[in-house]
């Protein structure tokens, strides 16, 4: 589903946040925001999730104006996994935590499915979802976000607190949820060595509005645009910028390290 | 708004650092005084107190204002029901005034009190318990705790209702099924809390300074007053 977002303004106790904001999230694409702190990236997520309600513009999603008609008949198409995932949790049990608002007869079948998907087991159904790691309870707050099946999968800082390993583990479940459900997932981060990995678009923010968009090539590697939003360069991308400039050798933009690794290999050799 | 209600604000003034005793005795004092007030000119007394109260409080009063308006439906609908039982208008009018003052005063006393400060006052005043086998101090705590059991219970719906919009569900027509959520989690925030303070309890005395003495004069006086003049004019 496509999420298009049209001159949109908010703002707060007099405080203009975002400024005119337009933007375009094509399905089965990853879009990211990324931005120094307070760039109001948190807030355009909120904006678009309808958690918030723009002073001026509006929020499409496929052909219904969510901005208007902001309640009922597009809710359950967004999914949005909070920075701070507690504050999604209050129930007792994992069981009770994803059931909530599940309307569908297949309930036992799809919480185990939902679970699975997102490398939990069944084990983790009856414990209390506060007593579980954090890293554990990301992947809940995923869980009771993916159990409705939400076209549009809106991600606030998914990789704060994880562990390498972890971060793989959920970078892996982006990249299923694209590829195999074909969903449109917008992620905020500002760890943009993980997030050139797997992101398609990107809009750097600054100061609620876009200060250069495009494809992640195009953005990540102006390093001046990136240096004033208050962020630095992939260190992939810096490492092809020394190789390019002490040895004149251009090896072009890879996402893997180790592919860079290889490339580089390559040349010496 | 009314999520932080009566959350403590920290700033200094007279009043912040007055013994946490002397404002319980001082809120039970004014509590005594608006239960008295029948009459325009005891209001006008009770306004004059906490116009002091305020004034020496530090907070602006656009943060009292603020509070106090996030109750602004609570007070209507008293307002309301008050008329529709008395069919007096004056009546239900004065009755309403006297809730305000009585909240700004609550207001002056939770803004200026930290919960353990208060938990502190409570102990002391709740000491005869001592003599029954119960803890004093956790007989405070609890008691402290109710002045943030509303604040505590609209945050954890709005923190609920939210986790459930972000989800993509909607609680159209199921608020009661919200507010039984929001109702156990705030319980659960406060127990809590509640075994916090009680675990790291360190009792600890204070002393009467001559602004909590002064303060008690203060209301005492304005009591005496009332109980004088205002009550039989």
């Amino acid at each position: 589903m496509e999420v298009k977002v049209r001159d949109v303004s908010f703002s707060y106790d007099d405080k203009l946040i975002i400024d005119n904001f337009s933007c375009e999230f094509k399905s089965n694409k990853i879009s990211a925001f990324v931005g120094g702190n307070g760039s109001g990236k948190s807030t355009l997520l909120k904006l678009i999730d309808g958690l918030l309600v723009p002073i001026n513009g509006y929020v499409k999603l496929g052909s219904v104006n969510f901005s208007v008609n902001n309640s009922y008949p597009c809710r359950g198409k967004v999914g949005f996994l909070f920075q701070f995932v507690d504050r999604q949790i209050f129930n007792k049990s994992v069981y009770d935590e994803i059931k909530v608002g599940y309307k569908g007869l297949d309930f036992d079948k799809r919480v185990i499915d939902v679970i699975n998907m997102v490398g939990l087991n069944e084990s983790f159904l009856y414990k209390d979802p506060y007593k579980i790691s954090s890293s554990e309870r990301r992947r809940l707050g995923l869980a009771c976000v993916l159990i409705h099946d939400p076209d549009v999968v809106i991600l606030d800082e998914p990789f704060i607190g994880l562990d390498s390993r972890g971060k793989n583990d959920f970078l892996r479940l982006i990249k299923v949820l694209k590829k195999d459900f074909g969903k449109t997932i917008i992620v905020v981060s500002q760890d943009v060595d993980f997030l050139h990995k797997f992101v398609d678009y990107v809009y750097l923010i600054k100061d609620g509005s876009i200060f250069l968009e495009g494809d992640k090539y195009d953005v990540f590697s102006n390093e001046l645009a990136m240096k004033s939003c208050g962020l630095k360069v992939p260190d992939v991308l810096h490492f092809s910028n020394l190789v390019l400039e002490n040895k004149n050798v251009k090896i072009g933009y890879r996402d893997e390290i180790n592919d860079l690794i290889k490339d580089v290999y390559r040349y010496v050799k | 708004m009314l999520s932080n209600f009566s959350l403590y604000y920290n700033c200094s003034s007279k009043i912040h650092s007055l013994n946490p005793l002397c404002k319980i005795l001082a809120f039970l004092i004014f509590s005594f005084m608006s239960f008295m007030c029948f009459h325009f000119n005891v209001l006008v007394s009770l306004f004059l107190v906490l116009v002091f109260i305020v004034g020496i409080s530090n907070i602006p009063f656009s943060v009292y204002f603020k509070r106090i308006w996030s109750l602004k439906y609570l007070f209507l609908v008293l307002f309301l029901l008050c008329f529709v039982l008395s069919r007096n208008f004056s009546f239900s009018f004065f009755l309403v005034c006297k809730l305000v003052l009585f909240v700004l005063y609550v207001l002056g006393f939770v803004m200026t009190t930290k919960i353990d400060d208060m938990a502190l006052g409570f102990s002391y005043l709740f000491r005869f318990v001592d003599v029954f086998g119960f803890s004093a101090y956790s007989v405070a705590v609890s008691f402290s705790l109710i002045f943030y059991f509303l604040p505590c219970l609209v945050f954890e719906y709005k923190r609920i209702k939210m986790a459930c919009v972000s989800r993509g569900v909607s609680f159209n027509g199921s608020v009661f099924a919200l507010f039984k959520l929001a109702f156990l989690s705030s319980i659960k925030r406060l127990d809590m809390i509640r075994c916090s303070m009680l675990v790291s309890s360190s009792i600890r005395g204070f002393r009467w300074h001559f602004n909590d003495i002064y303060m008690i004069v203060c209301h005492l006086a304005v009591l005496v007053l009332i109980l004088v003049r205002g009550v039989t004019l």
